[in-house]
């Protein structure tokens, strides 16, 4: 009688765990049939084509001489510098034109003689 | 006789007074140079805040000095801060409208402000003033094509590329927006042109990439993005080479 008792306790038990141990498995099973749906990495022509339309970094710009260069003593005239805006080639940040050269900074700069500048130069 | 000495008297007083008068504009003119010459100094250094002082100071002494409010605006630029950049430009506009480096300069910092239609008007008008201006067409393709206006980046990064053939960055950015227009055929031969003229471009070889990509060529695609990788010296750049090779290989 008392080992008959215990011999179903024993059975149920072991049932209970079988299920447990199903259902564990079968969660285990759907949550990873789930996951790479979810993080599908993008292709090669997709993460490609993206940088390209956002990426301001991938367009060129004229980084080291975006800006035309400072004028005034210790810089260029304002002759060369707008000599740099309308030139029809560059060379390193330099102006090109027709075969003159000019342009680019640290060129010395000399006040124009009259009486406004006493006919200095620098 | 006394006559004589009085008005020798009052002229030698009116040349002294005409001579100090014009030492005092002298040493002015002098003290403004020399803020001038510190500031370009400090903005060749690096130094924009401290070179910001110097123009604030020679403005200080002549508040229409263009030359000065033009080197300000450079030095605001370098440190990002563009609206400040953009008066200074124009300011310099409005003392003396003739000045056409301060008119670019301003056209560029209205790109950095994304305000592209307003670049886009100043660069038509310094084409329109210097139409072989190499640096105007290439800076208005650059607003056409932010602005979303590929076909007309192409022609204008064409005009630059005319111009000067050696324009490495024009053929570059030229092939980029062919490739928005979907003309692989021509973005391919621009890209060729810029790499023909630096082969250490990485830029360029990532665009090549993505042109054989899009030709269903993997094993090229591969190979361009593996040179860009190689030559990148953008971490973010390397970083997506790798992604895009691992994606191919994958």
């Amino acid at each position: 009688m008392n080992n008959d008792w215990m011999a179903r306790v024993r059975l149920r038990a072991a049932r209970l765990v079988i299920v447990l141990a199903v259902f564990a498995a079968a969660s285990a099973t759907l949550g990873h049939a789930t996951a790479p749906a979810n993080a599908s990495p993008p292709g090669a022509l997709e993460v490609a084509e993206h940088a390209l339309a956002t990426s301001p970094a991938l367009l060129a710009d004229e980084s080291p001489y975006e800006l035309i260069d400072p004028v005034g003593p210790g810089g260029i005239t304002q002759k060369q510098a707008e000599g740099e805006v309308t030139a029809s080639t560059m060379t390193g940040g330099l102006y090109n034109d027709n075969g003159h050269f000019g342009g680019g900074y640290g060129q010395p700069y000399f006040m124009p003689a009259g009486p406004e500048y006493g006919g200095m130069l620098r | 006789m006394k006559r004589f000495l009085v008005i020798a008297l009052i002229g030698c007083i009116a040349l002294g007074s005409a001579g100090a008068a014009s030492a005092e504009g002298f040493f002015h003119r002098l003290r403004i140079d020399s803020l001038m010459s510190d500031g370009i100094a400090l903005y060749h250094s690096g130094d924009y805040t401290q070179s910001i002082n110097r123009f604030n100071d020679a403005l200080s002494l002549s508040s229409d000095n263009v030359e000065a409010r033009y080197d300000r605006g450079l030095d605001y630029y370098a440190l990002g801060q563009y609206k400040p950049a953009a008066e200074d430009f124009r300011q310099c506009l409005k003392l003396q409208p003739d000045f056409v480096p301060a008119l670019f300069n301003l056209g560029v910092t209205q790109i950095a402000l994304n305000q592209l239609d307003d670049a886009k008007t100043i660069f038509q008008q310094i084409i329109d003033a210097h139409p072989s201006s190499v640096r105007a067409h290439f800076d208005m393709g650059l607003s056409a094509y932010m602005s979303g206006q590929a076909d007309k980046a192409v022609d204008q990064f064409a005009v630059a590329a005319l111009l000067h053939p050696q324009y490495v960055q024009a053929h570059y950015d030229k092939a980029l927006a062919e490739y928005k227009t979907g003309n692989l055929v021509a973005a391919d031969s621009e890209t060729a042109a810029a790499l023909k003229l630096n082969n250490g471009y990485a830029k360029a070889y990532f665009l090549r990439g993505a042109i054989r990509l899009r030709q269903g060529n993997n094993n090229e695609a591969k190979a361009a993005f593996e040179t860009a990788a190689k030559l990148a010296g953008d971490p973010v750049l390397k970083s997506l080479c790798t992604q895009i090779i691992a994606q191919i290989g994958a």
